[in-house]
């Protein structure tokens, strides 16, 4: 392996850590932060002082989390700038802006409303206190808009103009990148992750409470908002779900085949329900893609289209920019090979121009950067050694999609079963089974929502920057031996920081649940 | 005004006297904070660019540079 292949896999490798680390605390902070303002609005709006003593244990949970996952998202933004420093300069000022907003949002919202949610009991007003909550929530949830949004700008690269002069992508539509169908999708998709999340944590907290027959009225009641929260959760996920494959197959139709295992494109194709890889399998080998499976009967085409008959392009078709349309018709676009020759026309245009713009000739620049602009969509196609290298990791991309999707299914039933128990068969609540259920379900949610994020970063695969710029040539001249040593640096400290988190929670938890909770 | 300036000052600072929990978080941040920005971004991980060139046109060259050399 080149000195240059190791940089980008331990660079990739370091990102893929500290962003799975991050997203382990993030998704808690937005669902339990609306969990708890929910409780809370029920305390204010009652008088009940048991649900101020019940919001005040879940907050302190949040505070926690809160605590444990803060900043932790600013060591993407060092690894941006050391080991992905042509991507950092190229993408420009489009993440500057969300950036820039998302650390002013973060600062004034997020620490002016936490203190006073934590120290403001007693001291402010409750309906102070109340907004002071549910600006903290609406506070977490603009921070992740604003992040999603340029993680969002990644897959689907609009709103910009590339200068060659600056080297730099320059903000053309600030709505554009900031509210197009993709990011929008993107930012319901994740936020409605977190209540799913922030649900399933409070059901099986609660379900911990009942097992060890602690505080057991809170816990009923814990459960019923974590359920609610949870179910409607799960149910808009999905719906956004359904509506992040459909921008999927428009602006990222790689990934999709790649999600599905297709290979072989046709009208009307099956979804995979679940299903077992060849290991195999290669582009254009005529192999079977599948070793088993079990499918839903035109279940992809209806996905993304609504319809039975929608073709659905597979790897090999994208590769051999075949297409066709709902009627049956074939059409081509261009091939990846040809998309590779244009992407070597854009470099070509590109030393054109810095040749031209050294000697200071405008008339050359000119007609340098027209012949870049003509071939821009397909720049970073010119990085790549063959057309399969445009293939992400088709295994890791169909087993994280499945593994999110099954483990989605499981949710909305679990969900189900808590929210029927709780209002119509309390008795079942006593069941040592089903507080198990609660317990363990814990671990899956985490599982699901990371299987989700794995499905849309490695399903992007080669791509930093979708067509634009991909991660061979967005990588910093580094030796890999400097990216390896601060891989291991952050691996430990992130699982220390996990561990810390793990056990504070844990430690509360068992205290508070050996005094009356609705008492605080 | 002084009011407000002076109950937002209680605020924190009673907040703080008071915290239990509280007490190891705000460890745990500092701890984070100095072990990010003392040494993490100060020994490993440099803003390449920004040290190696000192103008955004140098910065410019190189990344143009970088992405049309032997590709």
């Amino acid at each position: 392996m080149t000195e240059l292949l190791q940089t980008v896999d331990w660079s990739r490798a370091q990102f893929a850590l500290t962003a799975m680390y991050h997203w382990l605390f993030v998704p808690l902070t937005i669902g339990l932060a609306l969990i708890v303002a929910l409780m809370e609005t029920i305390y204010v709006r009652t008088g009940d002082t048991r649900w101020k003593g019940i919001t005040k244990f879940w907050m302190t949970l949040f505070g926690i989390n809160f605590a444990c996952g803060v900043a932790t998202g600013l060591i993407l933004e060092f690894e941006f700038g050391t080991n992905w420093s042509n991507y950092s300069w190229f993408v420009g000022d489009i993440f500057g802006a969300p950036l820039a907003i998302e650390g002013l949002l973060a600062f004034f919202m997020e620490a002016t409303f936490v203190a006073v949610m934590f120290f403001g009991w007693n001291k402010v007003s409750r309906g102070f206190h109340l907004a002071s909550t549910w600006l903290t929530a609406l506070g977490v949830s603009l921070s992740a808009l604003w992040i999603l949004v340029a993680n969002a700008w990644m897959q689907n690269p609009v709103g910009m103009e590339f200068d060659p002069a600056q080297m730099r992508n320059v903000m053309s539509n600030f709505w554009e990148v900031a509210f197009n169908a993709v990011s929008i999708n993107k930012f319901f998709h994740a936020v409605l992750s977190g209540w799913v999340l922030a649900g399933v944590f409070v059901v099986g907290v609660s379900s911990w409470l009942l097992f060890r027959k602690r505080n057991i009225e809170a816990a009923r009641v814990s459960i019923k908002v974590g359920a609610w929260v949870g179910f409607i959760g799960i149910l808009l996920t999905l719906f956004t779900g359904h509506g992040s494959a459909v921008q999927v197959s428009r602006v990222q139709p790689m990934k999709l085949a790649a999600m599905e295992g297709l290979y072989e494109g046709s009208s009307g194709v099956d979804l995979v329900g679940i299903g077992i890889l060849n290991p195999d399998k290669k582009p254009g080998d005529g192999q079977d893609a599948m070793l088993f499976s079990i499918d839903i009967p035109k279940g992809l085409s209806l996905m993304i289209d609504g319809t039975t008959t929608r073709f659905v392009p597979g790897i090999d078709d994208l590769i051999a920019g075949r297409s066709i349309t709902a009627d049956g018709d074939t059409v081509y676009a261009n091939s990846y090979a040809e998309r590779i020759a244009s992407g070597k026309e854009a470099q070509e245009a590109l030393r054109e121009f810095e040749t031209a713009y050294k000697a200071g000739d405008t008339t050359a620049m000119a007609l340098a950067t027209e012949k870049l602009k003509a071939n821009f969509a397909d720049f970073g196609y010119g990085y790549l050694s063959s057309p399969e290298a445009a293939v992400p990791p088709v295994a890791l991309t169909f087993y994280s999609f499945h593994i999110m999707v099954l483990l989605g299914g499981y949710l909305l039933v679990f969900f189900l079963l808590v929210l029927f128990v709780s209002y119509r068969s309390t008795a079942m609540l006593e069941k040592s089974w089903l507080h198990w259920v609660g317990i363990l379900s814990i671990p899956l949610v985490w599982i699901c929502s990371q299987a989700g994020w794995v499905t849309a970063e490695v399903g992007r695969q080669p791509w930093t920057i979708q067509d634009l710029l991909p991660v061979n040539a967005a990588i910093s001249d580094l030796p890999a031996g400097s990216v390896q040593l601060t891989f291991w640096i952050f691996a430990a400290i992130f699982t220390l920081m996990l561990a810390a988190e793990i056990s504070i929670m844990l430690r509360y938890i068992s205290r508070a649940s050996k005094t009356d909770i609705t008492k605080k | 005004m002084k009011n407000f300036i002076y109950r937002t000052y209680r605020l924190y600072a009673d907040g703080f006297r008071e915290m239990t929990v509280g007490r190891s978080l705000w460890a745990l941040i500092i701890i984070k904070m100095i072990v990010f920005f003392a040494i993490l971004k100060v020994f490993f991980f440099p803003d390449i660019l920004s040290t190696r060139y000192s103008t955004d046109a140098e910065r410019a060259d190189a990344v143009r540079h970088n992405l049309t050399i032997n590709q």
